[in-house]
This record gives structure tokens, sequence and C-alpha cells, in this order.
């Protein structure tokens, strides 16, 4: 008795839910939508190009001189901190103009940025820019002073600057 | 002797040398750039010469309105950038300096290019850099240049763009007066009217609300002048970023108007009002008539008489009355 109660039940039930199912799926996008986070953290590198930008090697060695050598480009000439702020993290004072806000090297919010990229990924981002506003700077500075840049954001990670303030 | 012979003769060399022109047969010249409202003069040789463009990026500060500051940034430190003219078939090398004074980099897109981006990934410019590129004026017209740095349209928003008109071969038929005009929309972060420093609204922007309409901005103040009798032509230009003009003079009637500034198309006669969207111009004749002051506007009409989208031509000369006269029925008393 009981089981035969428990299968009508359950014959009705699929008898409405998988035709509500269908409709349902009419209406709903089910592209994935992305949260701002993991829009940061998709690669803006084409995917056919991908795996050899990623493995993209630094030609200069990291240490306190190239360190220096990108922070004085990223408050000097490059004007990186118009966009990505003094403290490199997004909050420039031109920032709000973008929709993507330029990137907060600092993983203040701990989504993982700075692990989610290689350097040469990070190194083909100042190069070529990004479709969502990043400038292309390949044309502007030489790729040493490029690398420098990508030493001098890698030391920004988890810096205390005006963190947590 | 022979030493003093041998010293003459080098110095005729040298002369001869310096003298020698570079083989090429076409004229090298510099652009006239004009501060609007100045129109550059119109070009009377033949298309072909070796012209060269120089514009400097800047970001400087200037009145919006009456007591309203604001922070432009400009091609030549003026809103609109300089006026450039050109000639069909001309051979155009192209430099864009940016001030080290910028904050930011700059670039220049010229709608007159036929090329990639007009020239915006060629010029785009960090401060204290110069850039540039060549180009050949394929078309002739009048045409809007703009910066095209990211973020574009805050480039825009702040001021920056002008005029390049490319003459056509036999030249547009002559007139007495021309002037310069470029309508654009701003957006401050104070209500329209808010004196003081004023920063730059993104918000408003992308709501395309914006807190002033104007014309020439930050240009050569005054306003324009012509003689009864005179045909004026204005080119009129609209660097946006967001609002159509609906563009108008009040008391006038547009003889002639090369609408979208299509140089060779067949003009338009007997207008009221052109359409001039962003990233368009317009070049409309009219010969003036009467004295009096005539007032340019966006005849959507708020933008004029609350943002500020107006300009006055003054045309001085007497009274023309076979063509208009004020009928003196006025007063209260009028009729008694
Ligand atoms: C005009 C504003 C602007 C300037 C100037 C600027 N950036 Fe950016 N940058 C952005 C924006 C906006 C993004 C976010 C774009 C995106 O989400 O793809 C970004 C993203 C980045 C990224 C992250 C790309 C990724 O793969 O996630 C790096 C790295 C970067 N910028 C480095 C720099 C450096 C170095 C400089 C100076 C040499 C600089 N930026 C100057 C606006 C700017
Ligand atoms: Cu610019």
């Amino acid at each position: 008795m009981i089981t035969k109660t428990w299968t009508r039940r359950a014959f009705i039930t699929a008898l409405v839910a998988i035709p509500l199912f269908f409709l349902i799926l009419q209406y709903v996008d089910i592209t994935p939508v992305y949260s701002a986070d993991e829009q940061a953290l998709k690669p803006r590198v084409p995917a056919d190009k991908l795996a050899e930008v990623q493995s993209l090697k630094s030609p200069i060695v990291a240490s306190e001189k190239t360190i220096s050598t990108g922070k004085a480009i990223f408050h000097g000439k490059g004007v990186c901190v118009n966009c990505h702020g003094e403290a490199g993290n997004g909050k420039g004072p031109i920032a709000n103009s973008f929709d993507h806000h330029p990137r907060d090297f600092t993983d203040t919010d701990d989504i993982g940025w700075q692990k989610a990229r290689t350097d040469g990924e990070i190194f083909w981002a100042i190069s070529k820019g990004t479709e969502y506003g990043m400038i292309p700077y390949e044309d502007m500075l030489s790729e040493d002073e490029r690398w420098a840049l990508v030493a001098y954001i890698r030391s920004l990670e988890n810096s205390v600057v005006a963190n947590h303030k | 002797m022979a030493k003093k012979y041998f010293f003459g003769v080098m110095l005729l060399i040298g002369a001869m040398i310096i003298g020698t022109p570079t083989g090429s047969d076409a004229a090298d010249e510099v652009a006239k750039l004009t501060t609007a409202p100045e129109v550059p003069p119109a070009i009377t040789r033949p298309g072909g010469a070796n012209v060269t463009v120089e514009l400097e990026t800047t970001e400087v500060k200037g009145q919006l309105a009456d007591g309203v500051e604001y922070t432009y940034w400009t091609f030549g430190g003026t809103v609109p950038g300089p006026m450039i003219r050109v000639k069909v078939g001309d051979n155009i090398t192209f430099t864009l300096k940016n001030s080290d004074a910028s904050k930011n980099p700059h670039s220049i897109d010229l709608h007159a290019v036929t090329g990639p981006g007009g020239g915006a990934k060629a010029t785009l410019t960090l401060p204290g850099g110069k850039t540039g590129f060549f180009f050949k004026a394929l078309n002739p017209g009048l045409y809007v240049y703009h910066c095209a740095a990211p973020h574009i349209p805050t480039h825009i928003a702040n001021g920056m763009y002008g005029l390049i008109l490319v003459d056509p071969e036999k030249g547009l038929p002559k007139v007495d007066k021309e002037y310069y005009i470029v309508q654009g929309d701003f957006y401050t972060t104070g209500n329209t009217g808010e004196k003081g420093a004023q920063g730059f609204s993104v918000e408003k922007a992308r709501a395309e609300q914006p807190t002033y309409v104007k014309f020439n901005p930050m240009a050569t103040p005054g306003n324009l002048k012509a003689k009864v009798g005179e045909k004026v032509r204005l080119y009129v230009g609209n660097g946006g970023p967001n609002l159509t003009s609906a563009f108008h003079v009040i008391g006038e009637i547009f003889d002639t108007v090369y609408q979208l500034g299509a140089v060779g198309s067949d003009p338009a006669k007997n207008v009221q009002t052109t359409l001039i969207p962003p990233g368009g111009a317009a070049i409309v004749d009219f010969k003036v008539d009467v004295p009096g002051n005539y007032i340019l506007v966006d005849h959507a009409i708020f933008r004029a008489i609350d943002k500020g989208a107006v300009g006055i031509l003054e045309v001085a000369g007497p009274d023309v009355p076979n063509v208009f006269k004020p009928l003196k029925t006025g007063g209260a008393d009028a009729g008694h």
C-alpha cells in the first residue's frame, strides 16, 4: 500500500516537475555569471596564447633594485598610480571611470589574484592592455621596464600599505 | 691667396647645399593651427603638399561657467582643440606631444585618417612623451578628432576634441567670415550652477545627464562678428560625448548646409536646424541681412537656456527695414 502511494506521488511529481524544469530553462540564462572576484580572476590572455604566455620567464632577477626601479615607474612616468592608486590597491583618482576597476595588487580582499596569475600573464597585461581598460604599454615602456613593474607588482602582495585601515 | 679662395668656394658649396630643394616638388609646410573661434585661412595651393601638424595634450584648469572651475583635458590648452586645415591629397606628418605636467596618457583619433584607430594606437603617449604617424588625406570634409586613451569616454568628456578640415581640391565657395565652433556636454560632481572647483562625475556621464552643455567652453572669449550683407560660414562640430545637437541660429536660416560635414555631397538649402551627432560636424553658410545679435543654440532648448549652450553672432550695420522691422504698436496702452 505504502509503496503504491509513493510510486503514484513520485509519478505525479515527475509529471509536473519535468515539464516545469524545461519551461523554466527557456527563461533562465544558463551561461555562467561571474561575480566581481571571478571576473577579476578570469585569464586576460586569449585562450590560444595562454599556455605560451603563462610560461614566459622574467629575464631580470627580482631584487630590491629591480623592485625599486618598478616602483619608480609605477609612481612616475608610467602613471600607473592614476588608476591603480598610490598603494597599488586599485583606488587611483580616475579608477571610478572604469566599469571593471583597475586591479588591486595588494589582494586585500583575498581574492587570490596574485596566485591566479603567472609573471608572464602580468607582463602580457602591461604590454598588451586588456579589453576592460588596462592600457597597452608595449610601445611606451621597454621590456626591462615592464619586467621591473612585474617585480614591483609582485612585491605588493599582502603589502600592508594602506590596507585594513 | 689660395687659402682665401678655398674658403670662399667652401662657403659657396655650403650655401648651395642648404638652398637645394629636398627632391620632392611638393611644398613643405607647417599647418597653421587656430584657437576657436578663429579658422585657418583657406588653402589655395593644389593638394599633395607635405604638411606637418603638431599638437600637445595638456590638463589645465579653466572655467565652465561663472565661478565654476573645472580641470579640462585638452589638445593645445583649449576646448575645443586647435582647428587644423589641410587639403585633400596632402601628406601629413602628425606629431603628438603629451605635456610632462599631464597625469594621464593621451592619444588622438582623427576621423580624417584612413588607417587603424585613426592614429590612436600609434599616438598613445605617456606624460613627457612624443609620438607620431604619417597619413594621406584621402577624403575632403569636416572631421572631428578626439583622444582615444582608456578610459576613452572620460577623456572626451573632459574636453579632448577638435576639428580638422580637409579642403576639397577646388576649395569651398568663398565667404566673407569663417568661424569654428564645437559643442560639448559636461558632467560635474556638483549641480548646475554650483560654484567652486568641480570634479568629473562618471555616474552622470553614464546616465547621459550633463550639468553643462557648451560651445567653445575654453577658447578665445567674445562674440562672433559680421557686417550686414556678409556671407558667414560656421564650421560646427560636436565633441559629445553623449548628446546629439539640434544646431540652430535664432533669427537666421542656413542658406546652405553641408550636412554631417559631407563636402562633395549636394548641400542642403534653406535649413532651420541641423543635426550634429557626437563625433560629427556640419558646415553651415548664411548671409546676414539684418543687423542685431543672433544667438547660436542647441535647440533642445533646456540645454541652451539652462545649461549654457549659447553663443552670439553680432551683426553690425544699418537697419534693413524692407527685410525686417519691429512695428511700434507695443505697450500696455497700445490701442487706446
Ligand atoms: C587609465 C587607467 C590605468 C592605468 C594608467 C594603468 N592601468 Fe593597469 N589596469 C587598469 C584597469 C581598468 C584594469 C582592469 C582591467 C581588467 O579587468 O582587465 C587594469 C589591470 C591591470 C593589471 C591586471 C591584468 C590582469 O591580468 O588581471 C595589471 C598587471 C596592470 N593593470 C598593471 C598596470 C601597470 C604596471 C600600469 C603602469 C605602467 C598600469 N596598469 C596603468 C587601468 C589602468
Ligand atoms: Cu586623453
